[in-house]
């Protein structure tokens, strides 16, 4: 372990009592409780702590913030192992374990960093013009070699062992930031009865006044601050918390990092929380962000914010630097100097204006500290680490290159080229900021309704002013809370000094180069190694718009969104294009502010709770016979009962068979049930469907058919006729949900006069559907109270009696052609009643069968189901254009008459059989005629197709697939399975011509298997067409 | 009668759950079965209905689709502007006495008890819980005690009572039958890091 | 993340809700068998910049159907009322429906 060998000797919100030791690239050290990563290797001397994204340079600890272009980080290992993490926002835990990144072999010795060398191939555009025309090509070739130069950390392939949760939590108001703004807004607000939340990113509240240099005055107000906060009951403080996003109706997504200051969250801990907040007004005390000035190789690890330096030295008791020199073109940089300088430090002020206050400039030389004056870093100088700068005079009101004035020997330089107020929130709401020239600062625009600002977001500096303003919109969000009642408590000004905190910017964005030297790089956006070169590269090629050039260079595109970058880069172009920067224009904050990782907004939802699950009242039941699952929507189906050693074709086959031989017994509660009651329901049925059932009778039943309004077929199911004004209505299990909503939406919007009640009851009823020859012997055997001849219930009846002291409603309705009935049982007796029918079934040879072979059951008999009601076909798509009352309008009566519709040329449905013994048949395969097939020649020396009917050539453009078939067939299949009954594949399909093309043999064609399949067409009808076997 | 199987079948176990604490924060309760019976109108009428539950139920029928009014061991909660659910333990066949005298002109009825799975949640840390997925506000002030609400907790939906209670916040939440479970297995997950505890089925 | 004030229950979170599409169309009489009214209640769609009614499902809430008008610019909601009603908005305040 090394030395803590830049850690003062007092001070700073640190904890020397608790020494935490981590790793950074498998090297060991130690810090202290209160670390971030940063200030615990700046505290042992470690500087360089990455490689730029494109060029490789070495690259330091830039910022102590969430703004840190430059110290991205790899944390952890294995299946927790993150990468593109700033160093400064991590919270140092024992064992931590961090790894720099975007080199190799080693940090110090980069096998990529020649890269810089050629930066000049690599300037803004280059893929642009490297990739097109006649090089595309190469892109191929070299595009793995490009994407491993530049980049960052890479992921883990893992699956994420930790948990997330999501949140919902609503207040009155909603406090970003706890400055001291932040917390006076909250502790006004508090005070007023409303209910706040306070959100703070760091790990402990107190915002810019951690990084204050140590007096007793402003540390003891937030004491008192935060204890009169945690006193109120009303007052939620949320730590370690980003506010990311702000939407819609004042709702706010945060991020919560619940575990990451840990090494893996305690047992049953989420990792991180996403909350949602509905809040009635939000504060926005986000305060600002430092900005640096853009000189000669601005980018090397020794260079960093002065705020920076400020809050390492204060915060966190770190010296970033022995020796330094802050460099700066505002009066706020002097709090630095002088704080570094009480560290311990040699400072030097380098100072772009001609003057500077007379107060100013005897505190500054009290300290002990050397102030030049008109004078910029032209350049920094070294080669891993700053060793000196090179000063230049410069004039502000006309910034030319001139010589190298001096040099001054340094490890640490100290930047401030003025600060801009986090706005990020306020730009989400469409609130752009304005460039206020005085400042210098993008300044908050039109405050969105229900917003507010305070402090150093609202362009404060003095802690007395900061307060002050605090107050003040703490109040505003109590009125406008309707809380108005007088806010109780002490002045929370009380026993503070009047403020006397200056800023006095004057602009400089950019250092022209010393003249008489080579021209270093000038980094503006760090992150992404976007130079002042490729801003006037990109002006230079017409890219002026700032959202152009953001799009040419990819400045402000990193994951820190230019929080540094982006107003040098407005300066910049203002200046070469010689506009105020107001009227350059600003690009579009958009969520979220800070990266949130994918975890986190996935929440819960993976794995087992990727989505809901659907279950049948004997899902449970299946699941102990050991039945196959399968997915519908939400719904979790028996698929097929295996027996041991039997495949899934085995297992349907065989219960398919069985249930055409004896009897089978099948779970069908996911199909949509629906409760339809009221004077009007017949009438309103009537409307729906397109068959008529105003005649329906009492106690039997209807297959019916709804289409959409435009005319195409939406759904299918069987309505039954309980009593007078009451029907039971059966959907598909797909379109279960759709169809509720859309009776809804008749009942309520168009059809208002009627009198009728829908309800879904899917979840109140188990239904099984007992079908085969033998059903009724099985029926009689469970249901004693019903008399199940055919005259006292005929096909298509509907009775109501008991299985023992079950009530039951049975329908004698078939989707298998056989004689079959659905019975239907309150859920909770569901599976009671489907034991019963199981171990009756033992002596009428009972089969359990699932989907598959219900599907197969239905397709022998052409009955259409989902791949068939796919939202494309019609009725008389489907070979139900019969169905269709001519005496009635109904809903999609007018459009399915439409020209598309009735086109005589649209695929019809179909049976499809295999030409041969060989072949595979595929739902989804495509339909082609066989006289349209070209086939491949070389007579010309290059692939050509020739149409074998008319002797047409076209290129070959479809390699692989081989079918000779182009374009979109005149069919598809849409249906397929094994026939037990005809022994052979058969399937359903669509076809252009339909039944007129009986006999005929055509392409079925699968390019994504390259599959050509012989198919012949038959009627859908395979099995007993005539429909004898339902009375069987 | 056969028994009423519960929705939640194998995966409901009594015992404690997640983080041990000294206090529970959550507890966690299959109810036994409801009587939950529908009442639909239509808005012409509805004035009159409300009247007659009023005079032959002696329950007041609330007038807004949040609140709850129970007599008894009958509550109506109003589920959508002309339609109720009575929610009835023994009482229930008073109210369908009482329903079978409407005809289809003035109200339908229909049967929902086997539809939903009724989980009642208490301790210090309900409301927290309940927020991990449910995006209503459940503070005092916006969510009194016999009020309720419907909506969706992780993609399910559900209605979501409150209790009165003398002992801390008390929610019932009525989960669609078929989604009980993976709401039960959400529910579980959510309260573990709470701590607390599953009650046995009442 | 629109919030919008149901009638019936109150300011409620979008997820509880399903988009219905346009309702600044009237869906033709039944008996009215002209495709042309008909494609142009279906087919024809106004995609105005500014206010614009649209129907809203409150599915996991009372199941009423909604026509809230909306700014599609700022998404602001500007009125909520039941579908089925066709008198003035209520300008998002809870009504009682006894």
């Amino acid at each position: 372990m090394t030395s803590q060998s830049h850690r003062l000797k007092t001070g700073g919100h640190i904890d020397r009592s608790k020494a935490i030791s981590f790793r950074f690239d498998g090297r060991a050290y130690t810090g202290f409780a209160g670390d971030t990563l940063a200030s615990a290797l700046l505290a042992n001397g470690v500087m360089l702590v990455g490689r730029s994204f494109k060029y490789h340079r070495p690259r330091g600890i830039f910022t102590a913030g969430i703004e840190e272009p430059n110290a991205l980080v790899t944390m952890r290992s294995g299946a927790r192992h993150e990468p593109n993490l700033p160093a400064t926002k991590i919270e140092l835990y024992d064992g931590l374990e961090a790894f720099s990144q975007n080199r190799w072999p080693s940090l110090k010795h980069d096998a990529m960093s020649f890269v810089d060398l050629f930066s000049k191939a690599f300037a803004a555009g280059f893929y642009y013009k490297t990739f097109i025309g006649p090089t595309q090509g190469s892109w191929m070739l070299y595009e793995k070699f490009i994407r491993k130069a530049a980049g960052m950390g890479d992921p883990t392939t893992q699956p994420d062992p930790d948990r997330y949760e999501k949140a919902n939590a609503f207040c009155d108001l909603l406090v970003v930031g706890s400055g001291a703004s932040g917390l006076a807004s909250a502790i006004t607000a508090g005070r007023a009865g409303l209910r706040v939340i306070l959100v703070e990113d760091d790990a402990v509240p107190g915002g810019s006044l951690l990084a204050a240099a140590n007096d007793p005055k402003s540390a003891g107000w937030l004491t008192a601050a935060l204890a009169e906060l945690a006193a109120l009951p009303n007052v939620k403080v949320m730590t370690r918390t980003c506010a990311f996003g702000a939407y819609d109706a004042m709702t706010f997504a945060l991020l919560e990092r619940v575990s990451d200051h840990q090494k893996v969250p305690a047992p049953h801990q989420p990792r991180q929380r996403y909350w949602r907040v509905r809040a009635e007004r939000a504060i926005l005390a986000t305060g600002m962000i430092e900005r640096p000035i853009v000189f000669g190789n601005n980018d090397l690890p020794g260079v960093m914010l002065a705020s920076a330096a400020r809050t390492y030295a204060n915060r966190h008791a770190v010296a970033p630097g022995k020796r330094v020199v802050v460099f700066t073109n505002n009066d706020t940089a002097y709090a630095a100097a002088r704080d570094l300088r009480a560290a311990g430090a040699d400072v030097a002020v380098v100072d772009a204006r001609a003057r500077i206050s007379a107060a100013l400039a005897a505190q500054t030389t009290a300290a002990g500290i050397a102030v030049h004056l008109g004078c910029a870093v032209g350049r920094a100088n070294g080669g891993r680490h700053v060793r000196s700068v090179d000063l230049v005079p410069i004039d502000l009101r006309n910034p030319q290159r001139s010589r190298i004035r001096q040099r001054l020997a340094c490890d640490l330089l100290a930047v401030s080229g003025g600060w801009t107020p986090t706005l990020q929130l306020l730009g989400q709401r469409g609130s752009k900021p304005v460039y206020d020239e005085k400042t210098a600062m993008l300044a908050a625009g039109k405050i969105p309704e229900g917003f507010d600002i305070a402090g150093g977001a609202a362009g404060e500096f003095d802690l007395t002013a900061k307060i002050e303003s605090g107050v003040r919109a703490g109040l505003a969000a109590a009125a406008a809370c309707d809380q108005a009642q007088a806010a109780q408590g002490r002045s929370l000004l009380e026993g503070l000094p009047a403020g006397t905190t200056t800023f006095n910017i004057e602009p400089l964005w950019l250092v022209p180069h010393p003249l008489n030297t080579r021209p270093k790089k000038r980094f503006v956006d760090l992150q992404h190694d976007v130079g002042a070169d490729d801003i006037e590269l990109a002006h230079r090629e017409g890219y002026v718009s700032v959202e152009h050039l953001k799009r040419y260079t990819t400045l402000g595109m990193a994951n820190d969104q230019g929080k540094t970058s982006n107003l040098n880069a407005l300066g910049i172009m203002a200046g070469i294009r010689g506009r105020p920067i107001g009227e350059v224009g600003t690009t579009t904050f958009r969520p979220p502010f800070r990266p949130v990782s994918i975890g986190a907004l996935t929440g819960p939802e993976t794995g087992l709770h990727f989505r809901p699950i659907r279950r049948s009242p004997m899902h449970d039941w299946h699941l102990a016979q050991g039945a196959a699952i399968t997915t519908t929507g939400l719904w979790q189906r028996a698929w097929y009962f295996p027996r041991p050693g039997e495949s899934k074709s085995d297992a349907y086959i065989r219960e398919t068979a069985k249930v055409r031989q004896s009897v089978g017994l099948t779970d069908v509660s996911s199909l949509g049930k629906i409760d339809i009651q009221g004077p009007d329901a017949a009438e309103f049925l009537n409307r729906v469907y397109v068959n008529g059932f105003l005649t329906l009778p009492v106690g039997r039943a209807r297959y019916g058919v709804m289409l959409r309004p435009d005319g195409i077929v939406m759904d299918d199911g069987t309505t039954s006729r309980i009593s007078e004004h009451h029907y039971f209505m059966t959907t598909t299990t797909a379109g279960a949900g759709k169809v509720m909503s859309h009776l809804e939406y008749l009942l309520q919007t168009a059809w208002t006069d009627l009198r009728v009640h829908v309800t879904s009851v899917t979840g109140q009823w188990a239904g099984m559907a007992v079908a085969g020859p033998r059903s009724r012997e099985l029926l009689e055997k469970v249901i004693t109270d019903i008399d199940f001849s055919d005259d006292a219930l005929p096909f298509m009846g509907v009775c109501h009696g008991h299985a023992g002291d079950i009530p039951v409603r049975v329908l004698r309705i078939s989707f298998s052609g056989e004689r079959a009935y659905e019975v239907y049982a309150a859920a909770g007796y569901g599976q009671e009643l489907w034991q019963r029918f199981h171990d009756q079934g033992k002596s009428c040879d009972l089969v359990v069968y699932g989907v598959e072979a219900l599907g197969a059951l239905r397709i022998e008999k052409g009955h259409v189901a989902g791949g068939e009601l796919e939202g494309r076909t019609t009725l008389a798509d489907l070979g139900l254009g019969k169905m269709a009352s001519t005496r009635k309008p109904f809903l999609g009566s007018a459009l399915m008459q439409r020209q598309g519709l009735t086109d005589p040329l649209r695929p019809q449905l179909v049976g499809l059989e295999l030409a041969a013994s060989e072949g595979t048949l595929r739902a989804g395969a495509i339909l082609c005629d066989p006289a349209t097939r070209y086939s491949r020649s070389f007579a010309n020396g290059s692939p050509t197709l020739v149409n074998n009917a008319s002797g047409a050539s076209a290129r070959d453009f479809t390699p692989g697939n081989g079918s000779g078939h182009m374009g979109h067939g005149i069919g598809f299949v849409s249906s397929v399975t094994y026939s037990p009954e005809l022994k052979r594949n058969i399937a359903l399909g669509f076809l252009s011509g339909g039944m007129a093309r009986k006999g005929e043999q055509i392409d079925a064609v699968s390019p994504l298997n390259g599959e050509l399949t012989k198919v012949r067409v038959t009627s859908p009808h395979f099995v007993d067409p005539e429909g004898e076997r339902l009375h069987g | 009668m056969a028994d009423i199987r519960s929705a939640l079948g194998s995966v409901y176990k009594a015992g404690p759950l997640g983080t041990p604490r000294d206090f529970p924060g959550v507890t966690l309760q299959e109810q036994s079965p409801r009587n939950l019976i529908q009442l639909s109108g239509w808005p012409d009428s509805f004035g009159a209905i409300c009247e007659s539950i009023a005079a032959r139920l002696g329950i007041r029928v609330p007038v807004d689709c949040l609140t709850v009014t129970t007599h008894d061991d009958v509550s109506i909660l109003r589920v959508g502007p002309t339609r109720l659910w009575f929610v009835c333990g023994a009482s229930s066949a008073r109210v369908r006495a009482f329903t079978e005298t409407l005809g289809a002109g003035d109200a339908v009825t229909t049967e929902i008890g086997h539809s939903r799975t009724v989980l009642r949640i208490t301790g210090s840390e309900a409301r927290t819980v309940l927020n991990r997925g449910l995006p209503i506000d459940l503070d005092d002030r916006a969510f009194p005690e016999n009020v309720f609400a419907q909506s969706v907790i992780h993609h399910i939906p559900v209605l979501v009572h409150r209790l009165p209670s003398s002992d801390g916040p008390a929610f019932d939440v009525y989960v669609s039958r078929e989604y009980a479970v993976s709401f039960w297995e959400w529910l579980v997950e959510a309260a573990a890091p709470l701590g607390g505890r599953i009650l046995e089925s009442a | 993340m629109l919030r919008i004030t149901c009638p019936y229950c109150g300011e409620r979170d979008y997820v509880e809700f399903g988009y219905g599409g346009d309702a600044e169309n009237t869906m033709p009489e039944l008996s009215d068998t002209d495709i042309g009214r008909w494609a142009d209640y279906v087919f024809f769609r106004n995609d105005p910049k500014g206010e614009h009614a649209e129907f809203w499902h409150h599915q996991h809430g009372c199941r009423q159907w909604l026509r809230v008008v909306r700014n599609t610019v700022t998404h602001e909601v500007i009125s909520v009322r039941p579908a089925s009603e066709t008198d003035a908005p209520t300008q998002g305040k809870q009504v009682e429906v006894a």
